[in-house]
């Protein structure tokens, strides 16, 4: 069974790789949306646009931290 | 979009509406023309697959090669390599997945079909749907239990727990709605805007050359039908690489969730 | 909230409903088609393709193994020569070593043998030198105490018995001392 799949380590690298990317796309994506919807429903509840800086910045902080936490530790 | 649109009087150029079909049969029918062609793709990979399959032999013929090197792209390519040694359980569902989507995709550069079904939200969403489920339900059997599952996504060791507040929303939202929208938008969007910029072409093209008539509407309407046949094989590549991508980033997700031992 | 901003996008650039809202027939066409399609896929054909790459697999491994055993058996085949030959070298060997031992012994023995008969020869030779002499001392004992006699009872009855004959006797050697003295004037003239 082996025989008929060569283990090719450059090619999964190199999806892996495209997999990472991905997936540091997706929790910086998150980390905005997530923290800016917070942020705009507190900023719709106290009538003010603050709430919703403050939030898209803690998303996206969270979320690099998340990228660097996940794939950019050595 | 409208501001692609070349200025000349009388022009429409195309747009969303261009991806919405009436029903085939008349009003209020049921069927429509990205429903045939979802059927159609689908016979067309079952028929070519049987055939292939049909009486085979250690020592294959031709067409029985073609669908075991399609087969055997998706089993070790995809599957075994993003996955692992497991990964041959989810080979079924990836090839499956792969084919069904090539075949949609492809039914845009179809001479008569000429149109992407992929293009349709619909069949995107369900697939990526089926994909997130999947990967969950690896995730969740992996770790044995649904609370232990969403434990080690959203709350990953060596972090201060303060954090977790501003972290584990962003894990969770990331990984059950981001990953299956990016999956759908991705293939949804790369097949509407191909799609339109085909669609662009060839009609510009055949505008310029029959209405707008005159040397100068002949001369650029043939350089745009032209351009549209390069087009039409760029659009093939894309169409290809885009079921790759779908069906290779399920397969990582799959691999993830196998993997993962936070 | 990027979707919104991607749908208001979309939906301003024309119109129609938004490519962003699943179609409910598509949905349902789409989710029968591609599950008819993975059922008949995985029951009339990835087993079939899997069964032959198993089969193409273990065809090769089939072969592999085969060579590999036929290898085994033609090294075990030359061991087993290598041994016997080493084996008839060995015994080779020790049969002539043991020749040669064999050839000092009888060579030992022979000598041996030639020595102890020599003796035996010497011996029996001393021996026998031995009796004869005895037997030739006891002889001559005997014999000359009858020669004695002999010459005693001879010298005896003689002057006893007759003047005659000792006269003849005198007479005798008297011409024979004639005789002897003619003689040997006749071969001096």
């Amino acid at each position: 069974m082996a025989d008929d799949h060569p283990e090719d380590t450059t090619g999964a690298a190199r999806r892996k790789g495209e997999a990472d990317a991905w997936g540091a796309f997706g929790l910086i994506i998150s980390g905005v949306l997530v923290w800016g919807l917070i942020g705009g429903l507190v900023g719709a509840w106290l009538d003010s646009a603050l709430p919703v800086m403050v939030g898209l910045l803690l998303g996206m902080g969270g979320g690099l931290y998340l990228v660097w936490f996940r794939y950019g530790r050595a | 979009m409208t501001t692609w649109s070349i200025a000349a009087e009388g022009f429409q150029s195309p747009g969303p509406a261009d991806f919405v079909y009436p029903p085939l049969f008349g009003e209020g029918t049921f069927f429509t023309k990205p429903m045939l062609i979802t059927v159609l793709g689908s016979v067309a990979v079952a028929v070519f697959f049987y055939l292939a399959a049909r009486r085979a032999q250690r020592v294959p013929g031709k067409l029985q090669y073609a669908g075991e090197s399609a087969y055997g792209f998706v089993r070790n390519s995809i599957a075994l390599d993003s996955i692992g040694k497991e990964g041959i359980k989810y080979v079924p569902y990836l090839a499956t997945l792969f084919f069904f989507l090539a075949a949609l995709n492809i039914s845009g550069i179809i001479p008569v079909l000429q149109f992407p079904a992929t293009s349709r939200i619909a069949f995107p969403l369900f697939l990526a749907v089926v994909s997130c489920v999947i990967f969950n339900y690896v995730g969740i059997r992996r770790a044995h239990g649904v609370g232990r599952y969403f434990k080690q996504m959203m709350f990953p060791a060596g972090i201060p727990w303060p954090v977790y507040i501003l972290l584990a929303p962003i894990e969770f939202v990331s990984t059950i709605i981001i990953r299956p929208l990016t999956l759908t938008l991705r293939l949804t969007f790369n097949m509407f805007a191909g799609h339109l910029v085909l669609v662009l072409f060839i009609l510009g093209g055949e505008y310029l050359v029959f209405e707008y008539s005159g040397v100068v509407g002949i001369l650029a309407g043939s350089i745009s039908l032209l351009g549209s046949i390069v087009l039409t094989f760029f659009e093939g590549f894309v169409q290809l690489l885009q079921a790759y991508v779908f069906t290779l980033l399920s397969a990582l997700y799959i691999g993830g969730a196998l993997a993962d031992e936070h | 909230m990027a979707v919104n901003l991607a749908t208001e996008v979309v939906l301003a650039a024309g119109e129609g409903p938004s490519p962003l809202l699943p179609h409910l027939g598509e949905l349902i066409v789409g989710i029968v088609a591609f599950t008819l399609l993975f059922l008949f896929l995985r029951a009339k054909v990835f087993p079939v393709f899997e069964k032959t790459f198993h089969d193409r697999a273990e065809s090769i491994e089939g072969a592999i193994a085969a060579a590999q055993r036929d290898r085994t058996e033609a090294q075990q085949l030359k061991q087993q020569y290598e041994r016997q030959l080493a084996e008839a070298r060995d015994e080779a060997g020790r049969i002539r070593t043991e020749a040669q031992a064999q050839r000092a012994e009888i060579v030992e023995a022979a000598r041996a043998e030639g020595a102890a008969e020599r003796q035996r020869i010497i011996d029996a030779g001393a021996a026998q030198i031995a009796s004869e002499r005895q037997q030739a001392l006891s002889e001559l004992r005997r014999e000359v105490g009858t020669m004695a006699v002999d010459l005693a009872s001879r010298i005896v009855g003689e002057s006893l018995e007759d003047d005659a004959r000792r006269r003849g006797t005198v007479d005798r050697y008297l011409d024979e001392l004639e005789r002897t003295s003619a003689r040997t004037a006749g071969s001096a003239s």
